[in-house]
This record gives structure tokens, C-alpha cells and sequence, in this order.
């Protein structure tokens, strides 16, 4: 669990440090000012050690499919890697440094991204590429466009991975990667695979059948007919169908945009147990009615599954129903923070319990 | 339910450079028609909505949107019982939030990159609450007479009054046009003579956010 978090010049933020966080964070503030940013921040530190989660992480806001049809694939990677920095500026780093709460220990997780275009350095770098070591001018690799650095550190445990965009916009790490901390998942706005949500159905039924079962009480705590969930093939494609006791099984899209979302929230809970969850616009889909029965279950799955889920909203029904759903729970594991411009520097306020019950009964805004 | 959820579609934003901090819906007009009065016209009023919880209240102030353009803050209360000890409170509420808080009743910080006063009602010295410091406005006024009779005769019949400021201004606004109204909606009525010196102290408290 992440304790706190800072980022320095990645994408609209040239410094932020937000700390205190809690299982569930629910992240508000006017458009542009990093909502999405920040759960990318979170999404590549979490991946540990991985250069490429600067790429992969692009995938869900479509930006590669908007310029795909304009540039060629290496400029493309480039655009995107570029696209990381603060204001486009490849000359200062971008650092990520995470506190990580594991059991009884915290530890403090750094990362630093940046660019090589020194011609000297690049002399002087030796790389592992394909289990061979070379230096990075071996006209082997002369087809290299440019070369990205990331260095990590973590409680004096210290290295550096290259990445190395290839003139045909492939990405290569230098050499293979430790494993992350833990597992974690990005859920966008945009539309989610149908295959997808079954494959994880399938290897979380795989890990343990009571999984499944746990997800299935979650979910009754909106749809209370919901019997079971399985996987049927329709038209080649395998989909999750639910039984509400009407004599067939329904597919959960048929069901509403509500208890399908939740399902697939409720599956990545499940998938990335000990992990961390990232919800872009978490509202989406419910009714304001059903969203504090929505943040229930979201929150005893996380409990369950001993995740930490960061979720963004623009709905101040969506943040009075998580501030009811949590002082009824047992523990307020609960934090809202809003992102704001001042003066031209974004900051992170944060809300606890008393504040943001203060801010709520004087209706003043807190999104 | 529709409506509770238009209610609270409309939140308060902080769009003003100085703020006015009171302690509800009745001040906030009282003191809204007392600004427009003295031709101000660029200071924001927030209801606290009530005494209770203070320093979250005050918390949930300054995490407002529009917050760190502030310049100043002046914060009203009715001393109750006890002038001092609420001065201290409020005192007490603003250091533990990082704001600073003044030395004394009536008198602005001088340090840092925002000014706060507090300022007591009655006044620093005086148990009470708005309802005694208007009634100071109204005393003179040839209904008021009335009023202390009234108030007498219920005395004389051991009816106790828990609390006699407020039952006497509601007496004395039964006589008005709109009999039902309250202090705040009164005062932007034209029902109380905003012009009275008693009001001066609180005007001059007020003026003195925007010096």
C-alpha cells in the first residue's frame, strides 16, 4: 500500500507530493489538472522497474490511435515518450518516488526517467540486449533512434535499465526486469473487452473458486438476484452472463452499464489481490442512488483482497456517497484529495473525515 | 428528492479576497444587508451553518477552491455565555488549522501573508448574541416600549424566558409588515436602522478586512 507519493516533472506536474493516503483514495479537481496523470504516475511506479510502462501507460487515453495514421511507428513511441515530460522537456528527469507500506516495513521506492541524447554518454553505455553484452555504438545497434534511462532505487539497492526506440518504433529494455512490487490495473473510461473481463473471470476462477464466490456476494450487494456468473461463447466471443433467476442466463452488459462496471471492478480487485486498483471516472455507468451501496462493495473487496484502489470522479454524488458508505463502515479507510492550480503550480488538498463532513453539510465545493 | 439534489448541485466557491465568517443563515443576511449598507460589495459571507465543530468547519474553508487568493478573513461570533473563552476557541481553532489568529477581539493579525480578525457579538466584554446587540438598535424605537411591556406581563405571570434577547426582537418584528420574519431577512428588509451607532463597532470591524 502506497503510503505517500511524489512526482516531479511528469506530464502537467512539474512538482507534486501528496501524502496520507489510505485503502480507498478518491482523487477530484477540475479538468486538466492531472486526475489522469496522477493514476499514470501510480500505474508506471508501480510496474518497479519497467522503462516501457512509460509507453504502455498511453494506451487507455487512445493517443496511439490518434496519431497513428500521422506519424511514422518510431516518431510515434518518441511522441509518447516525449509526451511523459513536463512540458515536453526531455533535459530534466521525471522522478517518482513512492513510500510502500509492506506488512510492518515502509520502503521507499525511486524512480528517475530521463533521456540520453549525449553522444559521450551513449559511448560509454554497456548494454544487455538479447542476454549479449554490447556497447551501445555497436553498429549492431546503429538502427537506434534514441535512448531512454531509468534508474531505481530503493533502501540503497540501487540500478538502471535502458530503453532503446528502434527506427521500426520498437521499444527494447536493456536488460530483463525484476519483478514489480505488486500487481496493479488501470480501469479507463473508455470501452472495456468483453474478452478481456472473461480471461480474468477464468484465471481468478483458475486461482481459487471461492474468488469467484466472494465476488459474486460483492456484487449482490447492488443486484441481489444475481446467482452466478459464468462464461458463455456468443458469436466466438466468450462474454460473462449472469443467472437472476429468469430460467436463462443474461449477458452482465444486458444487465446495465452499472452491474457490468462493477463486475469488472470487482474482477480486478479480485486478479491483483495485495496490488493496487486505478479507476479513471469511477461514477460512470451508476446511479447516483446505488453509488453508496457501489463504494460498500468496492471497499469490502479491497479489505478482502488487501488492495489500495485510487479512483477519480467530477461527481459530488459520487464523493457524498463514498463519505456516507465510509463513516457507516467499522474504519474510515477512506481519503479525498483535490488537485488544484495555484498559481500555476498543481497541489494536492487533502480531506479527511471531519473536513470533508464539514464541507459537505456548508455545501461548499469540494470537487 | 429532486430538489434536496439541486440543492446541492449549488456549492460555494471562494470568489472573493476577503471573507466574512459567520455563524448562519440569519447572520449571513444580517450582515450581508450590513455590508451593503456601509457600500461594500466585495467581501464573501460563509454560514457555518452552526458553533459545532469549528476547527473543521474552518478546515473545510481554507481546502476551498479559490482559497489561496485570500487576503483576509474576518470571523463574527456570538460571544454566548462566555465572550472570552469563545474568542479563544476561535483563537484556538485557527493555530490548530496553520492560520493565524489574532491577539485580541476586534484587531487583525499583523504577521503573514493573510490577516484574520474575530470579532465578538455583543461585543469582547458582553454574554449575549446578535438578537442583544440589535436590540441596542432598537430601543429607542416607540414599539420597543411595547415590547418591554409585553415582556414584563409575562414575567409578572412566572412565565420564564430562555431566551429573552431573542423574544423580544421577535416581538418587536411582529409589528412589521411581514410579521414572520426573521432577524437576517428584517435587517435586509429596512426594519432595523442600520444607520444606528450601536452598530458602529462590528462596521468598523468589518471596513477594516479591505484596509
Amino acid at each position: 500500500m502506497y503510503k505517500s507519493f511524489e512526482i516531479k516533472n511528469f506530464r502537467c506536474f512539474s512538482e507534486l507530493k501528496i501524502q496520507n493516503f489510505e485503502r480507498i483514495n478518491l482523487i477530484v479537481g477540475k479538468n486538466n489538472v492531472g486526475k489522469t496523470a496522477l493514476l499514470e504516475a501510480l500505474l508506471i511506479h508501480s510496474g518497479g522497474y519497467d522503462p516501457q510502462m512509460f509507453v504502455k501507460v498511453n494506451e487507455p487515453r487512445g493517443i496511439i490511435e490518434y496519431i497513428r495514421d500521422r506519424y511514422a511507428p518510431s516518431q510515434i513511441i518518441r511522441y509518447l515518450l516525449e509526451s511523459s515530460f513536463y512540458k515536453f522537456n526531455t533535459q530534466i528527469p521525471i522522478e517518482m518516488i513512492g513510500e510502500i507500506k509492506k506488512g510492518n516495513q515502509t520502503l521507499k521506492h525511486k524512480l528517475t526517467f530521463k533521456s540520453i541524447s549525449d553522444k559521450t554518454e551513449i559511448e560509454k553505455l554497456n548494454l544487455t540486449i538479447y542476454s549479449q553484452q554490447i556497447k551501445a555504438t555497436d553498429p549492431l545497434i546503429s538502427g537506434f533512434e534514441q535512448i531512454f534511462e531509468l534508474s531505481y532505487e530503493e533502501d540503497g539497492k540501487k540500478g538502471k535499465i535502458y530503453l532503446l526506440i528502434t527506427q521500426e518504433g520498437k521499444t527494447i529494455p536493456s536488460s530483463s526486469l525484476p519483478p514489480p512490487h505488486f500487481k496493479a490495473v488501470f480501469v479507463s473510461t473508455r470501452a472495456r473487452s468483453t474478452e478481456l473481463e472473461a480471461a480474468i473471470f477464468s484465471k481468478l476462477k483458475l486461482e481459487d473458486k471461492n474468488k469467484i464466490e466472494q465476488v459474486l456476494k460483492f456484487l449482490n450487494i447492488i443486484e441481489p438476484k444475481l446467482e452466478k456468473i459464468e462464461i458463455l461463447t456468443i458469436g466466438g466471443v466468450p462474454i460473462l452472463c449472469g443467472d437472476i433467476g429468469i430460467g436463462k442466463l443474461l449477458p452482465l452488459s444486458l444487465m446495465g452499464e452499472g452491474i457490468s462496471r462493477l463486475t469488472s471492478f470487482l474482477l480486478y480487485i479480485g486478479t491483483v489481490a495485495g496490488g493496487l486498483v486505478l479507476i479513471d471516472e469511477i461514477e460512470n455507468g451508476f446511479h447516483y442512488s446505488v453509488l453508496k451501496r457501489v463504494w460498500e462493495a468496492i471497499a469490502t473487496a479491497a479489505r478482502e483482497f488487501d488492495v489500495q484502489v485510487f479512483a477519480t470522479t467530477h461527481s459530488l454524488e459520487c464523493i457524498a456517497a463514498a463519505h456516507q458508505a465510509f463513516s457507516k463502515a467499522e474504519n474510515y479507510d477512506f481519503k479525498l484529495y483535490r488537485l488544484e492550480r495555484i498559481e500555476g503550480k498543481i497541489e494536492a488538498i487533502e480531506y479527511d473525515k471531519q473536513t470533508l463532513d464539514s464541507a459537505l453539510k456548508m455545501d461548499l465545493e469540494v470537487r | 428528492m429532486i430538489q434536496e439534489q439541486e440543492k446541492k448541485e449549488k456549492t460555494i466557491e471562494i470568489k472573493q479576497e476577503y471573507i466574512l465568517i459567520v455563524e448562519g443563515k440569519n447572520d449571513e443576511l444580517f450582515f450581508k444587508a450590513l455590508c451593503e449598507k456601509i457600500g461594500i460589495n466585495n467581501i464573501q459571507i460563509i454560514s457555518l451553518s452552526g458553533k459545532d465543530n469549528l476547527e473543521s468547519k474552518l478546515k473545510a474553508i481554507k481546502n476551498t477552491s479559490g482559497f489561496p487568493t485570500v487576503k483576509s478573513i474576518g470571523i463574527i461570533m456570538d460571544a454566548d455565555d462566555n465572550p472570552t473563552s469563545t474568542f479563544q476557541k476561535i483563537q484556538n481553532a485557527l493555530r490548530q488549522i496553520g492560520l493565524p489568529a489574532p491577539q485580541n477581539p476586534f484587531q487583525f493579525n499583523n504577521k503573514g501573508k493573510i490577516k484574520v480578525g474575530i470579532a465578538i457579538i455583543p461585543d469582547e466584554n458582553t454574554t449575549g448574541e446578535l438578537e442583544d446587540l440589535c436590540i441596542k438598535v432598537i430601543e429607542n424605537d416607540p414599539a420597543f416600549c411595547c415590547v418591554e411591556k409585553y415582556i414584563e406581563c409575562l414575567n409578572q405571570k412566572g412565565l420564564e424566558l430562555k431566551k429573552p434577547s431573542k423574544s423580544k426582537i421577535y416581538a418587536y418584528l411582529s409589528s412589521k409588515e411581514t410579521p414572520e420574519i426573521r432577524l437576517g431577512e428584517a435587517a435586509q428588509k429596512g426594519y432595523l436602522d442600520l444607520d444606528h451607532k450601536a452598530l458602529d463597532k462590528i462596521k468598523n470591524f468589518i471596513k477594516s478586512l479591505l484596509k
